[in-house]
């Protein structure tokens, strides 16, 4: 996967994820980046100025009438690094920030909550929504401390150098283009990390990151999957542990009628789809890509889980194909391609040029579809012109790319349903880049982001699939496997338990350091420019992994196994009430 | 002339081992020269005169194979250590190359070009070894000499820089002066003035001087002996006006036909080309462009013979002496 | 002499400006730093948004760019630069790092080539022709005929991969200035880590300047001055020295003076496979965000670097050599 590609990806991610990872900074973003931590004074009292418990402004905005209240208790323990209480104020402020900061990199959410304020105390959180809203477990991810910045509502000057604010086990001692420091916070809570230290360092490639883990430069990386990664890792003290993620790759066709392309019919879009054979391309493409250890994917756009029935196994049918088109007036061309009226469609296939995987499939389906009747074509340009212009332009009429599919579905709405093709209405901006709208699925999809009922919710997604499936806009292949290779001689602990986690290896407060030398060293494959939470430094997957997860709290933390948990933040589950 | 023989070679001979073969540069050259003449030493290009000389001082590239005798006052030059060599150079056997401007380091000034060389014989301060370069400027007739010693060589005209090759010649006044076609790179003028400081020297200074040139011209204007090579050896040799006169071997008649001279409407050049020095002739190297040769010619080489005032290398040199150029 | 390095020093002035005046015309019109800042914020606000023009100075047209040229030009003098449009960072703290790096590398590096690269060039010039010479002209052609990427590769493979897998421990470290975690100066480890990167950029000085001067030297060893030299008396040593060396190195000290801007830009590759944090990483994060913030001092920087080296190589030259001074 190229490294754009990734990029692309982890923006698809960092959408969902900065809903979980919006928060909070610290204050004086120009404080010197090299003694972070002094000022904290031990655990104890907290420092005379906390700022107020609750701000005064409140929080929110949105209009309407109440339809969905949670209520939060915050554990009495919870303070942040420099000893002041986690209050109601810090829940405030880092949805002001979230709402309010220019650049902000999505509100989605946090745009429906009309007010945040204390309950029986400034340790309780009572949130009001104007809608119900059923990926509430997204929201509340990384927060800031209110007392930490100047302004609530535009933190986009905060944390240009350093973010110094902690609720979890870990301070950011240093950053810089070279390195990121952690350090035990001394006033978390929970149980304390049992390293001393936890060094982050950037590489270019998988050569240099490899060939650092070998030296023993680093202790531990997380580098993209590839066929023959293991040997090229193979060392008496390198072990690994492959297991699967959010990552996944489908084919996608351009199904917008007002685009009017090929597969704006969905007779000729179906009789295509089924004439795609799914099991060989996993045969030809990716078994050798995997070392044997992928599985064809059949759920859909999603992996699976609670949300998938495999309802996009069995497509292939070349004989329905055929009797569908012929049904419907179509006929075999003299060049042999299916037309109608004399119009024999040709199909503009993209992808991303470099993209070998991508070329080899192209290399091995495009004759098998051109001899089935279909005039496909390869259109592909570079990764730049693919993933920022082609794609959410809906300028293609088959596409084939990599997405990460979040721990809630949500994200589906987002991404398939009809108000989110971009349009006049949506000033361009909705990211539905298949054009596919199917007013039942859609609002089936925009029901399950209101209903709060897990298994209702989980049957309500199921259904919109099961449409989609029918409608043939997508068509999944391959979840990815993911990688975590470490030296055995320097780490020990519980390594491998959450690199399936969409948090990836941020359980690292619990690993052990064997070797002694204080500290644990992370290879990094991408490396976060910068560290505000809020705004275009959260659009990568590493900006997350490195520099928000280990020191902003949580209300829920998602395990290994994709489900949402609530963290020590909080007493107990948070009491939703759909008013 | 009785005076003392300053420089004297013996059977000098120099070979260059090539890739192709062994080049025979110059195979037994005998010569005398006393101090206070000027000897001439003549030949086509090829023939080994430069070959010669810069053998005896150690110059040459450092395959060539030097074999004979080669002494300056006494001291043998043929095998002798470096320091020996170091010493006779510059001090008792100066040089005056052909070309001045490439002759002289483009990098270094004038003044210390010449200082240089007197401080690499004589403990002289620098100070005083400039003046003496300075003086030595002025000697060999450059104006405003001071001014000149800080300049570089390419500020100087092409006699300026021969004039400068030979103050530097004669800065530690040396027994031997070699100089090596010192007017060929110039034009007629200024060669007339070079020959004249090159004859005040020799009378000034008693010095000996070997004149290299293929131009017989020069020769008869200045040499009191020449001697004429051809191939690596001695072809004829003698008084300047014995061989002008009564030249006996038909190489040197024909160098002398080939000179323009009033009274004569045309050039003969020497029809054929100098031998390939791998293999050359054998007998007498001559005989295949010699008008004159006989099958004798090419079975024996000639040896030095009194003809008259000359000493010729032919085996024809009485018949042929009447013959004239 | 003065007066022409005076004369020079004026020219250099006017120069950089009109270069860097260029260059930043190209970059507006290249990479349009408002498009990049709206790609990078996309829901910026119009108030950010505008306050990003001013402090760049992006105004349009002709006079726009001679006025936001300016702008951009007193802020860079006075050290008051405009903050990078991811994150908004300060640039000069990150800017400054990379290039004492870089610059760190790169010169050392050039240092130690042209060094050993003009000790290899005079051993083989003094003896041509020989085995000497085939060994030494061989292994230059292959080095020459490397890329760094591959030796850089091999290195690491060899003194890091390799060294550990036999020795149990790494000889030389492959990635970063300083080992992972390490705080504050320590020149010991700064040299260690410097070692294979300053390696690779070593082998390809060395490789080019050994052909360099085994060239230049034999030039000037068959000239005739050398003759004369020699027919002076004088010592071998001040032979070779005198004449011979300080006439071969003229070409080459100009030449070493231009190159050491083209060496400094080249270790774009090795500071990458080094994970090196110097100038050209410094470049590929600004070039890929279309951060005119950060590169505009960067280009500054190359400018100056280039300006400043011919400028250098000039005066050498003419100091060097009598001939170039035409005053
Ligand atoms: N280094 C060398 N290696 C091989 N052959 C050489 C070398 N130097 C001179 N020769 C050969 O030796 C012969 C004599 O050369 P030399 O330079 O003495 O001629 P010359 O009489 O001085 O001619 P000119 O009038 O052109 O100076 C020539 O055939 C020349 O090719
Ligand atoms: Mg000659």
């Amino acid at each position: 996967m190229s490294k754009k590609t990734s990029k692309v990806l982890a923006f698809a991610t960092g959408v969902a994820l900065i809903l979980a990872a919006c928060g909070g900074d610290d204050g004086d973003s120009g404080s010197e980046a090299s003694t972070p931590a002094s000022e904290a004074p031990a655990t104890e009292a907290p420092a005379a100025d906390c700022g107020p418990d609750v701000l005064e402004g409140g929080a929110g905005g949105a209009e309407g009438d109440a339809a969905m209240k949670i209520t939060f208790d915050i554990s009495p323990d919870a303070v942040w690094q420099d000893g002041c209480p986690i209050t109601v104020a810090d829940f405030q402020c880092s949805v002001n920030a979230t709402l309010n900061t220019p650049g902000s990199i999505s509100t989605t959410g946090y745009d429906k909550i009309i007010s945040i304020e204390a309950g029986e105390s400034s340790k309780q959180v009572v949130v009001t929504f104007n809608a119900v809203y059923a990926p509430y477990k997204l929201l509340f991810g990384g927060l800031i401390q209110a007392s930490a910045v100047a302004d609530c509502n535009d933190i986009s000057g905060d944390f240009a150098s350093l973010n110094q604010v902690s609720g979890r086990e870990w301070m950011m001692e240093s950053f810089s283009p070279d390195q990121l420091v952690y350090v035990p916070n001394p006033n978390y809570w929970g149980d304390a990390p049992t390293v001393e230290r936890v060094v982050a360092v950037p590489f270019a490639d998988f050569d240099t990151q490899s060939a650092a883990l070998l030296a023993g430069e680093v202790d531990f990386i997380y580098p993209q999957f590839f066929a023959g990664i293991s040997d090229a890792l193979s060392d008496a003290n390198v072990t690994s542990k492959i297991d699967f993620g959010g990552d996944y790759e489908g084919f996608y066709l351009q199904a917008d009628p007002a685009r009017g392309g090929p597969f704006s019919d969905p007779i000729f879009r179906e009789a295509f789809a089924k004439s795609i054979d799914r099991d060989a391309v996993f045969e030809q493409i990716y078994i050798p890509l995997s070392e044997g250890k992928g599985k064809l994917l059949n759920c859909g756009p999603i992996v699976p889980g609670q949300y998938c029935d495999e309802a996009f196994a069995d497509q292939f049918d070349p004989e329905g194909a055929v009797a569908l088109l012929e049904a419907n007036g179509w006929t075999k061309n003299g060049e042999g391609y299916w037309a109608k009226d004399g119009n024999a469609p040709t199909i503009r296939w993209i992808i991303n040029t470099g993209n070998t995987r991508r070329e080899n499939t192209q290399a091995f389906l495009i004759p098998l579809l051109q001899a089935a009747g279909f005039n496909v074509v390869a259109d592909n340009c570079d990764a730049a012109c693919y993933f920022q212009q082609r794609l959410p332009a809906l300028d293609y009429d088959m596409a084939m790319y990599i997405s990460t599919a979040p721990p809630d579905p949500a994200y589906l709405v987002s991404s398939f349903t009809c108000a989110q093709i971009p349009s006049e209405a949506n000033s361009q901006q909705g990211q539905n880049s298949t054009g596919w709208c199917n007013e039942e699925a859609s609002a089936l999809l925009e029901k399950s982001d209101v209903t709060v009922d897990e298994a209702e919710r989980a049957q309500l997604v199921k259904d919109a699939l099961k449409l989609m499936a029918g409608d043939y806009v997508m068509l999944p292949l391959f979840q990815f496997p993911k990688s975590g290779f470490w030296r055995t001689d320097r780490l020990a602990g519980p390594v491998d338990a959450e690199l399936n986690n969409y948090r990836a290896f941020n359980n690292f407060s619990k690993w052990e350091d064997v070797d002694g030398d204080g500290q644990i060293v992370l290879g990094a494959e991408q490396w976060p420019e910068c560290l505000n939470p809020v705004t275009e430094c959260a659009n990568s997957s590493w900006m997350v992994w490195l520099t928000a997860f280990p020191i902003l709290p949580n209300v829920w933390d998602t395990t290994n196994d994709g489900k949402l948990v609530i963290t020590n933040l909080v007493t107990k589950e948070p009491v939703v009430e759909i008013l | 002339m009785t005076n003392e023989v300053v420089l004297s070679l013996r059977d000098f001979r120099v070979t260059f081992p090539t890739l192709f073969g062994d080049v025979q540069a110059v195979r037994g050259i005998d010569l005398d020269v006393r101090a206070g003449e000027i000897v001439g030493v003549v030949g086509e290009s090829g023939s080994g005169k430069s070959v010669t000389f810069l053998g005896l001082m150690g110059l040459l590239p450092k395959g060539a194979r030097i074999s004979g005798s080669a002494t300056v006052n006494g001291t043998e030059l043929v095998g002798a250590p470096r320091q020996v060599l170091r010493e006779v150079r510059g001090r008792k056997v100066a040089m005056i190359f052909q070309d001045p401007l490439s002759a002289l380091n483009p990098t270094h000034r004038i003044g210390h070009q010449i200082v240089e060389m007197i401080r690499a014989h004589q403990s002289m301060s620098k100070a005083a070894a400039m003046e003496r370069a300075i003086e030595l400027l002025n000697d060999v007739g450059i104006p405003q000499p001071r001014e000149r010693a800080r300049q570089y060589p390419h500020e100087f005209s092409g006699g300026m820089r021969q004039r400068v090759m030979i103050a530097m010649a004669i800065a530690n006044d040396p027994d031997v002066l070699i100089a090596d076609e010192p007017t060929t790179a110039l034009d007629v003028t200024v060669q007339a003035q070079i020959l004249e400081i090159l004859q005040k020297i020799q009378s000034e200074r008693q010095a000996a001087i070997v004149l290299i040139t293929h131009d017989l011209g020069v020769v008869a204007r200045v040499a009191d002996r020449v001697q004429g090579m051809y191939a690596g050896r001695v072809v004829e040799r003698g008084p300047v006006a014995a061989l002008y006169d009564h030249p006996s071997h038909p190489y040197t008649q024909g160098l002398l036909r080939s000179l323009p001279s009033v009274g004569r409407d045309r050039l003969v050049p020497i029809p054929g080309s100098p031998p390939n020095m791998i293999e050359p002739p054998s007998g007498c190297a001559f005989r295949v462009r010699c008008p004159h040769a006989i099958d004798r010619c090419s079975l024996e080489v000639p040896t030095l013979r009194v003809v008259g005032d000359l000493e010729s290398a032919c085996l024809r040199a009485d018949e042929l002496r009447s013959v004239g150029p | 002499m003065f007066r022409f390095v005076m004369r020079r020093l004026m020219w250099a002035l006017p120069m950089t400006l009109i270069i860097t005046f260029v260059v930043y015309v190209a970059l507006r019109v290249g990479t349009d730093p408002l498009a990049s800042y709206l790609r990078v914020n996309q829901r910026a606000s119009e108030k950010k948004i505008q306050q990003y023009i001013e402090t760049n100075g992006l105004y349009e047209g002709f006079g726009g760019y001679v006025r936001g040229y300016l702008q951009w030009l007193q802020g860079f003098v006075t050290f008051d630069w405009p903050r990078s449009i991811k994150g908004s960072r300060e640039v000069w703290p990150e800017f400054r790092d990379a290039m004492f790096n870089t610059l760190r590398l790169g010169l050392t590096a050039t240092f130690l080539g042209i060094l050993i690269g003009l000790s290899f060039g005079i051993f083989v010039a003094l003896k041509p022709g020989g085995l000497r010479d085939a060994t030494v002209s061989t292994s230059s052609f292959v080095a020459i005929s490397t890329p760094p990427y591959v030796s850089a590769l091999l290195l690491q493979l060899l003194f890091a991969v390799y060294w550990s897998k036999w020795f149990g421990q790494s000889l030389l470290p492959t990635s970063g200035v300083y080992p992972p975690g390490h705080r504050g100066f320590d020149l010991v480890l700064m040299i260690k880590h410097m070692i294979l990167p300053v390696t690779v950029v070593v082998i390809q000085v060395v490789a080019v300047y050994a052909r360099y001067m085994r060239a230049s030297l034999l030039e000037v060893l068959n000239s005739e001055y050398m003759r004369t030299a020699r027919s002076k008396g004088i010592s071998e040593r001040r032979v070779l020295v005198r004449h011979a060396l300080r006439n071969a190195l003229i070409p080459i000290v100009t030449v070493a003076a231009i190159d050491i801007g083209a060496i400094l830009g080249g270790l774009i590759i090795t500071e990458r496979i080094f994970s090196y944090p110097g100038l050209g990483d410094f470049f590929l994060g600004a070039y890929d965000n279309g951060d005119f913030p950060q590169m505009m001092p960067w280009m500054f920087f190359f400018t100056l670097v280039v300006i400043a080296f011919n400028l250098l190589a000039d005066v050498l030259y003419a100091v060097l050599d009598p001939r170039i001074r035409l005053g």
